[in-house]
């Protein structure tokens, strides 16, 4: 009896230190809400985080689609503090006095980033933001139909073909006669992935913003109207689809996999896969061969630039300075090198900081990286095709460029019409009316 | 006395629970899109501007394209959704019951699918060059439409789908109706001499009258709420866009959740003039 008595004291101390200790643990303990949408790829990075301040009681808030979870954080008073996505949708939040600027104060080797990296994060002269890696899309020719075409594409493949030459291109594709085969696809169905589109406009000099000016588009120009002329001649001809107005992303990079396509915008890493994928279910006999250029050029133009996407992390300001330096600890581990050598090869990525190790990119759909390496060169000439892609209302101008492009598509308005009526209605949400 | 008051504070805590949730999760949410409906926010910053979403609403012709496609929705998917299911009830409610359970079955079935699944089922039905249609009407020589690519077609299509996903609930609702008319009622006809054809029509249909429109008014507003469909089939272009898709294009897409609120204050009340209508078409079948 004695025995079980002390037992259950022993058991009763034991139980109130743990709860003292754990409630002592709890007072001091600062909350740190990161907000993202990889659970499996930042968990590792959150498991760091976590050894290496203790102080720190992370809570992790899944993003969903768009912006919600941050909007509905801020609506309910509960800011989150570390927000990791897409610079696009990055973009809202990045103003000075809501984001913090992220000094050597709070990121210790801010000049490990390449050169350029950062150049999208600058609001008035502060950085606010930190890029995790580059994703980059070419495009993508595949060699295997060409040769069947009849087209000798050179062992010293050019980095990009002429428009006149891309229709060539086509014209030899289309007269295989092979059904289901066209020398490109165009999509209006859906608003994913429109920067193929854009290139054809960007192919005769179309811009979207004039030199870093994001107050209004420039996109309504002669050369935007030849570009959107010739991606109907693409159609009208029979060299793209002819549902174009109804195809979506989904459907034409399926296509694309499938050895259907004769160029088309892709990336490598993971993407490569698909082809793997197309084999497997059937729908072709073996890996096509093929080679990333970058888009068609028209006469006059001399490069069209690669379209790029990504991730990035922003640290949103507290009011405390102590809570956001230990925000910022988070964020340099979601955006370091370690970080950012787990993901960059295999999903196509490119790392933005200088001290990232070795890359293990995947040798059984990419051996020795010569397609993830191509891409890579083809961006450090042609750089990257300027869509405002951080800025505040990237994402608002899927919606407007789309209902104005299926309208061009299926021939109720011309591209004069169509690019001036985009040109109006964008740059009124531009303006925030 | 005692009773009466026995049984209403008995009223009173059956309804709590349900009471608390809809002032959480409805009444409380309803009146912070009030509130947003007359300020311009991105959540970040905020500025009172009044009714000027309301007055933008108004005067945007874009808007009127949403609301007239939704109307057409919800008139398509209404009518076709509270008559078909209805016609077969009445046809099929003095059936032997395995025929009954198998109707049952088949108009319920497209409900169990999840909706993206099914939309893209309907893709592939009315892609125009590979889809179901289009190797249809090739075979008596019409050629391929681009279906999604022409707004009178995509809402057809469109309402169509939505119409096979919901059709089961109607038609379980006017089964369920039927059953609990009192059958004393059709021997007292037959008797009468009424054929069966009279007895439908003259006893069954009347008395399924608050249950039609309790379908009209559901129906109705699934015509409004069409979501996933469109994203998928349209992307929302075409102006196919309802009502409720325009919402989530506002308030999701483009950040305007101000212009969100007063389009979804602006749909509240359409539904709840929807809602007074029937309540007053009730209360005159009972008079």
């Amino acid at each position: 009896m004695k025995k079980t008595i002390v037992l259950l004291v022993v058991l009763l101390l034991v139980a109130g230190f743990a709860i003292g200790k754990g409630q002592a643990e709890g007072i001091e303990k600062t909350k740190i809400i990161l907000v993202h949408g990889y659970a499996d790829f930042y968990q590792p990075m959150m498991d760091q985080y976590e050894a290496e301040n203790p102080q720190a009681e992370l809570v992790w808030v899944p993003k969903g689609g768009g912006v919600v979870a941050v909007d509905a954080l801020i609506a309910a008073r509960e800011k989150p503090n570390v927000f990791m996505s897409t610079p696009g949708e990055l973009g809202k939040f990045l103003l000075p006095g809501f984001a913090v600027e992220l000094t050597d104060e709070y990121i210790e080797d801010i000049g490990d980033f390449k050169d350029g990296a950062l150049d999208i994060y600058y609001r008035e002269g502060q950085l606010l933001a930190l890029p995790v890696l580059v994703s980059l899309n070419a495009f993508d020719i595949n060699l295997t139909l060409a040769k069947e075409a009849g087209i000798a594409i050179p062992a010293e493949v050019p980095d990009a073909m002429t428009t006149d030459e891309f229709v060539e291109f086509s014209q030899a594709i289309k007269a295989l006669g092979k059904e289901g085969v066209y020398g490109t696809a165009i999509w209006a169905g859906n608003r994913g992935s429109q920067q193929c589109n854009w290139h054809w406009l960007s192919a005769f000099g179309g811009k979207f913003y004039e030199a870093g000016d994001y107050s209004k588009t420039v996109l309504n120009s002669p050369e935007s109207v030849k570009g959107l002329n010739y991606i109907k001649m693409l159609v009208e001809e029979g060299y793209a689809p002819p549902e174009a107005p109804v195809l979506d992303d989904d459907e034409g990079i399926a296509f694309w996999a499938a050895g259907k396509m004769g160029g088309l915008w892709a990336r490598a890493g993971g993407w490569l896969t698909m082809i793997d994928n197309a084999v497997k279910q059937g729908m072709i006999e073996e890996r096509f061969e093929h080679v990333f250029m970058t888009w068609p050029v028209g006469p006059g133009v001399e490069v069209n630039p690669l379209s790029y996407g990504g991730a990035a992390g922003m640290v949103i300001d507290s009011g405390d300075k102590e809570t956001n330096i230990l925000a910022a600890k988070l964020l340099d581990i979601m955006t370091g090198a370690a970080a950012q050598a787990k993901t960059i090869g295999p999903g196509a990525g490119y790392g933005t900081r200088k001290s990232i190790p070795a890359l293990d990119i995947n040798p059984d759909y990419d051996p020795g990286g010569k397609h993830y390496w191509r891409i890579s060169e083809l961006y450090d000439r042609a750089g990257g095709l300027d869509l405002g892609y951080s800025t505040t209302y990237m994402s608002a101008m899927g919606g407007e460029w789309l209902s104005v492009f299926q309208d061009f598509m299926t021939s109720k308005v011309s591209a004069e019409e169509a690019l001036a009526t985009f040109e109006e209605k964008f740059n009124k949400v531009l303006a925030g009316e | 006395m005692k009773g009466v008051k026995g049984q209403r504070l008995m009223l009173v805590l059956l309804l709590f629970p349900s009471a608390v949730f809809i002032i959480l999760f409805t009444g409380l949410p309803f009146i912070f899109m009030l509130e947003k409906s007359l300020v311009a926010t991105d959540y970040i910053s905020t500025q009172f501007v009044g009714l000027k979403h309301y007055f933008d609403t108004f005067t945007d012709p874009d808007y009127l394209d949403v609301f007239v496609s939704s109307m057409i929705y919800a008139v398509t998917v209404c009518s076709v959704t509270t008559i078909v299911p209805l016609l077969f009830a009445l046809l099929a409610y003095d059936c032997p019951k395995w025929v009954q359970s198998y109707a049952k079955f088949i108009f319920f079935v497209p409900s169990f699918t999840s909706g993206v699944i099914m939309t893209l089922i309907y893709r592939w039905i009315f892609q125009p060059r590979i889809g179901l249609i289009t190797y249809l009407t090739g075979l008596v020589g019409i050629p391929p439409v681009m279906w999604m690519a022409n707004r009178w077609t995509a809402i057809g299509g469109i309402a169509g789908m939505t119409i096979s996903g919901i059709m089961g609930v109607p038609l379980l609702i006017y089964m369920s109706s039927i059953l609990s008319i009192n059958p004393e009622l059709f021997d007292v006809a037959r008797m009468d001499g009424a054929t069966q054809f009279q007895i439908k029509t003259k006893i069954v249909l009347p008395l399924l009258g608050p249950s039609v429109l309790l379908v009209i008014l559901i129906t109705m507003m699934s015509g409004f709420f069409i979501m996933e469909t469109i994203l998928l089939m349209t992307g929302g272009g075409y102006d196919t866009q309802t009502f409720i898709f325009n919402i989530f294009d506002q308030g999701i897409n483009q950040s305007k959740i101000g212009l969100a609120s007063a389009r979804s204050v602006i749909m509240f009340f359409v539904i709840l003039t929807m809602v007074l209508v029937k309540r007053r078409l009730e209360k005159r079948g009972k008079e």
